[in-house]
């Protein structure tokens, strides 16, 4: 990139709005197919009605575990504490994946039950495929920035922060890691939450 | 910045750039300037002109399609050698033929009134009429653009391929879209299509976070919400819209594309082909129309509130007036805002739907005319007794006045659903959204166009090309469309490839001429347009530095367009930016918004 005038720009405010406001547009991906959901069901005729395997009760508590781990990485960086920063932000990783590696062993039961995707005469069991993926994408990304942030936080551990950087770090209240922390959190959290509404959602409407 | 006197704006808006900035170390290179630049002026320019360059292949396959409709029964030997894959014997193929209508309905509501509408007047006009340097994310500002381009790129070779674009309409209702075997428009070309669009959301949603975001957090001094100026209302509005209704269309799309791919049956059920049943069962078409409409119908007013707030800044500059109304025309934007997300099954009326919810939304249908209506006595009102200035940016928004009112009095019609079960998918409904949502938001896009060009260029637009521009274009349209009106009440159903089989609807087969010469008349005046647009860039007389002696911050800035807007501060605001003709001794009829407040002023200014 090359550089431009340099102009203040306050815009850090701005960036945690616009995650806020990302987050809205989520909801209103996941209102839309839980209405179709919740459309189709009452229009009545074939829907299959079957118990959610244990399994995803597992992958509930990573997701939730996860996000302990992500908050104590964002105190870390508040506190400058690198370390526990990089640890945190490792376990929320870690966790993450396994959470994505649980929901396909949920899938994979889900099929063995006999309630396949394809070709399903009813679209009860499609309709849980189709919304656990789209939320497993949505994991995905956050993995993706947690493992920015995560070799951000590797980068920082092997290298002294400068002066200048720790003088802006004590005049702004940012933590060593900008704000990608608080960025993360909102995001996090959230898909988190996301899921736990959608599992009670699922388990309830599908019983 | 600290010029008091109220008599002298004009020496204001100039003030500030000779602080020339030494600070600025630009390394810019081209690239970095001009292609993957992050200013958002040039972001603005991006979109400008890759939505000029959809509007030319839209408009164009409407020449084409309006050609085979007036003259269904002549061969056309020289087309077949221009467009060789979609002519037989000189002849349309009827599968071209409804790629082509697909692909200018997509083209022209979501490509040229979406992206390109709200993405140029809310990348070059937000960051400028708030007073910020940039947008909150610039970065972000950057993807939005390149992903509308990436898109786009994705649904123009789908136009090349062997088995065609995709033909089943803009709104691609399955089961149609979702059965490759229906028609061969409905095999890759619709795959890209969803594609496409997918991406397309994405820009969409990315660039509305950020107008969104910018509007209510890098205001500056003084510019509180009620100081905004009317086209940062409708722009901050139209990103909400689009906040809350594109990510259902995304849900919409994910099921399609499972439906297509994965072999789901979310919206298919007890279909038979070539008397072959096919496996799908269990799902519901309906269900598909009721996702795509709640973005559908919310879609038209992210079209049309752009180009109302464009309309009711430019009435205001050149009529001389302060704008008439102005917390009405706030809230009839969030009215119409509000109550677009309560209407969308007015599109559903024949799908059986029981009559008791019909009128329910009929009831709320009716209701937008009444924030409609506020906005159009408003700008009435603000004409009325105006001192007005006749020039192109004034005639496109009277036009697209006009436009409005026609259209909308026979959105009062189809919004009953009595009415409307007569006339659906008749041509009463091609000219009603025509009028109403397409050619009123391209007035207001040209209105636009007009009066931001020397803020965007430096120059003027040349006026008399201008005008030859408006007569065709407003004549032409009333001429393609008016006649429409009555082919619909006569019955005569749309998306027909040809009428000859028919003797109720052959009878019309001169009007329809009428309408096809008249359709390639105005196409050749948008490229009079074009040819006044690049030729003006160049050779325009240049701008002085506030040509249109208008309020609003974006005249303050420097005219040739720096990195960061404003040398040194940003200007404060004192006043609303309606200050016209306030003062009758004055010689001046304008008072810019970073003008303090006088003496005789703070006594009783009302205006926040």
């Amino acid at each position: 990139m090359a550089t431009t005038a340099k102009y203040t720009n306050n815009n850090q405010g701005a960036q945690r709005f616009t995650m806020w406001l990302f987050l809205v547009t989520i909801c209103m991906i996941f209102a839309g197919f839980t209405s179709a959901f919740l459309v189709r069901k009452g229009a009545g005729g074939a829907w299959t009605h079957f118990d959610i395997p244990g399994i995803f009760k597992v992958s509930t508590f990573l997701i939730l575990l996860s996000s302990v781990f992500l908050q104590v990485a964002h105190v870390a960086n508040k506190k400058q504490h690198r370390v526990m920063t990089s640890v945190g932000l490792f376990f929320t990783f870690a966790l993450g994946l396994l959470f994505c590696y649980f929901q396909f062993q949920g899938w994979k039961q889900l099929t063995d039950m006999g309630i396949y995707l394809s070709f399903n005469p009813n679209p009860a069991g499609p309709f849980f495929y189709v919304i656990t993926f789209i939320h497993a994408l949505h994991v995905a990304g956050g993995i993706l920035f947690l493992s920015v942030a995560f070799i951000h936080s590797l980068i920082l551990l092997r290298r002294p922060v400068s002066t200048e950087i720790l003088n802006e770090i004590e005049t702004t209240g940012k933590g060593i890691l900008r704000i990608r922390t608080d960025l993360l959190i909102l995001f996090w959290h959230f898909i988190g939450i996301l899921w736990v509404y959608l599992y009670f959602f699922l388990s309830y409407n599908l019983k | 910045m600290e010029t008091t006197s109220v008599i002298d704006p004009i020496a204001q808006s100039g003030h500030g750039t000779e602080h020339a900035e030494h600070q600025h170390h630009h390394t810019e290179t081209f690239i970095s300037k001009y292609i993957f630049s992050l200013d958002h002026k040039t972001i603005g320019k991006q979109f400008l002109f890759l939505g000029m360059f959809w509007a030319v292949i839209g408009g164009l396959m409407s020449v084409i399609f309006r050609i085979q409709l007036g003259w269904p029964d002549e061969t056309f030997p020289f087309m077949e050698r221009l467009f060789a894959a979609w002519f037989t014997d000189g002849k349309l193929n009827p599968e071209a033929y409804y790629s082509l209508v697909t692909m200018h309905g997509t083209i022209m509501v979501f490509f040229v009134l979406t992206a390109s509408l709200s993405g140029t007047f809310a990348n070059v006009l937000i960051p400028l009429q708030i007073g910020a340097r940039d947008m909150a994310s610039p970065l972000m500002n950057a993807i939005s653009f390149w992903l509308f381009f990436t898109a786009g790129v994705v649904m123009f070779s789908s136009i090349f391929l062997p088995t065609g674009a995709a033909s089943a309409g803009w709104t691609i209702y399955p089961p149609l879209s979702a059965l490759p075997q229906t028609s061969p428009g409905s095999g890759t070309g619709m795959t890209m299509w969803l594609i496409a669009m997918v991406i397309f959301i994405g820009s969409t949603l990315v660039g509305g976070l950020n107008y969104v975001s910018t509007v209510l957090n890098l205001r500056t001094r003084g510019m509180t919400m009620f100081r905004l100026p009317l086209t940062v209302w409708a722009l901050f509005f139209t990103a909400i819209i689009g906040i809350l209704s594109f990510p259902v269309l995304v849900s919409c799309c994910v099921l399609l594309l499972f439906d297509r791919g994965l072999g789901t049956s979310f919206y298919l059920s007890n279909i038979v082909i070539g008397g072959k049943a096919l496996p799908y069962a269990g799902g519901s078409p309906i269900l598909f129309q009721h996702l795509f409409w709640f973005l559908g119908h919310p879609e038209v007013y992210i079209v049309i509130l752009p180009a109302m707030g464009m309309v009711s800044e430019v009435l205001a500059v050149q009529s001389r007036k302060p704008i008439f109304g102005y917390k009405a025309m706030i809230f009839s934007i969030l009215g119409i805002t509000i109550l677009g997300f309560f209407v969308w099954a007015h599109h559903m009326y024949v799908t059986g739907m029981n009559p008791f919810i019909g009128s329910i939304f009929v009831l709320f249908t009716l209701l937008i005319a009444v924030p409609s209506a506020v906005k159009v006595f408003n700008w009435i009102t603000t004409l009325w007794r105006g001192n007005i200035r006749v020039n192109p940016p004034t005639m496109f928004a009277v036009g697209f006045v006009s436009m409005f009112i026609s259209g909308g009095l026979t959105g009062i019609w189809l919004g009953n659903a009595t009415i409307d079960i007569q006339l659906h998918d008749t041509y009463f409904v091609v000219a009603h959204f025509h009028i109403v949502m397409g050619i009123a938001a391209f007035f207001g896009m040209y209105a636009g166009i007009y009066h931001w060009f020397p803020r965007m260029f430096g120059r003027m637009m040349n006026d008399t090309m201008g005008y030859i521009h408006f007569a065709i274009t407003f004549i032409g349209a009333y001429l393609i469309f008016w006649p429409m009106h009555f082919l619909g009440l006569a019955g005569v159903p749309r998306r027909y490839y040809t009428f000859n089989e028919f003797a109720a609807f052959s009878q019309y087969a001169n009007l329809n001429k009428v309408i096809s010469i008249t359709a390639i008349v105005v196409f050749l005046g948008q490229i009079l347009f074009l040819i006044n647009f690049i030729w003006s860039i160049f050779k325009g007389r240049k701008s002085p530095q506030n040509p249109w002696q208008a309020n609003t911050l974006e005249w303050t800035s420097p005219i040739e367009g720096i990195h960061g807007n404003w040398h040194g501060e940003i200007p404060e605001v004192y006043r609303w930016p309606y200050d016209y003709s306030r003062d009758p001794n004055s010689d001046v009829d304008f008072i810019p918004q970073n003008v303090p407040l006088s003496e005789a002023e703070k006594k009783d200014y009302v205006h926040h």
